[in-house]
């Protein structure tokens, strides 16, 4: 329906994000406006969907976070097909390209932790280096285990 | 004044995030990622000019809130890639539940043997969460949340550095595997990384982020009340 059918490779081209230097003629700029205002209306769209996840999970006091209960509610309404991936290809592609940027104010905050970091830093790596190891290794022995015999099927893609 | 100072903030961290993509497509070095880069230049920025962080804070709080939209998003891929997991639903679970319970469980363990405060280590269990969800289910279970967002961040980094060169060590060659390895353990940047592998390892390790994150958000905030009473 809608004329963004070039948005469907799972990595889109730097075409949108953050004007790159090269994208600066007045020509081009018609297309990111478009293409800048489809972003922001597709995004209300997953932030309404956000609060209604925050809202559910205080309404019914699920110790869940609100923003996973609002991801799996697009899921289901994908599947079910209730919205279409064209209605929110175009905001989620930019939100999680651009997902770093979000951790860059949080981890400001840590310049307020000098004296942890200082005192505790080395036990704290030790024990965060020992964890992302154990778990590596745990699930991607299940996972060989347990599926050892199948080999091919997940040639089929979206 | 206020409007200012929280238009300041945005501006220098946007500014920042931008110069860090510019310099790391130039430079790719661990210390041009935007992340490490950025908050680098913004706590510098905030330094010299004298700021304390009392100033930036109504800022990052505006910026925070768009990582919830951010988190709705990450259905699309996992949308997208819904037919890997359908055909390999069983395995993926069981990698994906009993990676992150061994990686709680070292991490709480771990750093009990090392004598870290309560706040560290409720901070830690949510680490290999994707930061978004991290971020909230902190606040959930009574963890520091910046703390945690640098423990997510940190366990990023670890998983894709040590990652593929551990898999390579122990035998797990399966591109599934390492790809729902990578993904479970080292959300986003495992992702990342597990894409340079291969297409079918990043789509998987996709979904093995969301489907951990879900699996953390319901299962954390009980077993953490059977260990902190």
């Amino acid at each position: 329906m809608s004329s963004n059918a070039n948005t469907h490779a799972p990595v889109a081209p730097e075409a949108c994000a953050a004007v790159p230097p090269s994208a600066r003629g007045p020509f081009v700029q018609a297309d990111a406006v478009r293409k800048a205002l489809m972003v922001v209306a597709q995004g209300s769209g997953l932030w309404l969907l956000n609060e209604l996840g925050f809202a559910l999970t205080a309404r019914l006091g699920l110790a869940l976070p609100g923003n996973l209960l609002g991801m799996m509610l697009l899921f289901v309404l994908l599947v079910s097909g209730i919205v279409r991936l064209e209605w929110v290809n175009d905001a989620a592609t930019f939100l999680l390209r651009h997902l770093a940027f979000f951790f860059i104010p949080i981890a400001v905050g840590l310049m307020t932790m000098g004296e942890l970091m200082r005192s505790h830093g080395v036990p704290i790596l030790a024990a965060l280096l020992a964890s992302a190891a154990a778990g590596i290794v745990v699930s991607g022995w299940v996972v060989q285990g347990l599926s050892r015999p199948a080999t091919d099927k997940t040639a089929t893609k979206e | 004044m206020n409007t200012l100072m929280i238009l300041g903030g945005l501006l220098i961290t946007v500014a920042a995030y931008a110069l860090s993509r510019t310099l790391h497509a130039r430079i790719g070095s661990p210390f041009t990622t935007p992340v490490f880069f950025s908050t680098a230049f913004v706590v510098m920025v905030l330094q010299v000019t004298g700021t304390p962080f009392s100033g930036y804070e109504p800022s990052r709080d505006l910026m925070v809130t768009l990582l919830g939209p951010a988190t709705v998003a990450l259905a699309v891929p996992i949308y997208k890639s819904r037919r890997v997991l359908a055909a390999y639903a069983v395995p993926a679970l069981a990698g994906i539940g009993a990676g992150v319970a061994s990686t709680v469980l070292v991490a709480l363990a771990g750093g009990m043997a090392l004598a870290l405060s309560p706040d560290v280590l409720l901070s830690m269990s949510v680490k290999s969460v994707t930061a978004p969800v991290a971020v909230e289910l902190a606040g959930i279970v009574h963890g520091n949340v910046t703390l945690a967002a640098a423990f997510v961040i940190a366990t990023g980094m670890l998983g894709t550095m040590l990652g593929p060169w551990l898999m390579d060590r122990t035998g797990i060659r399966q591109p599934l595997a390492r790809g729902l390895a990578l993904g479970t353990i080292s959300h986003g940047q495992g992702t990342a990384q597990a894409l340079s592998e291969g297409e079918q390892q990043g789509a998987i390790a996709g979904i093995a982020m969301g489907v951990a994150a879900i699996v953390t958000s319901v299962a954390l905030p009980s077993l953490l009340l059977h260990v902190f009473g």
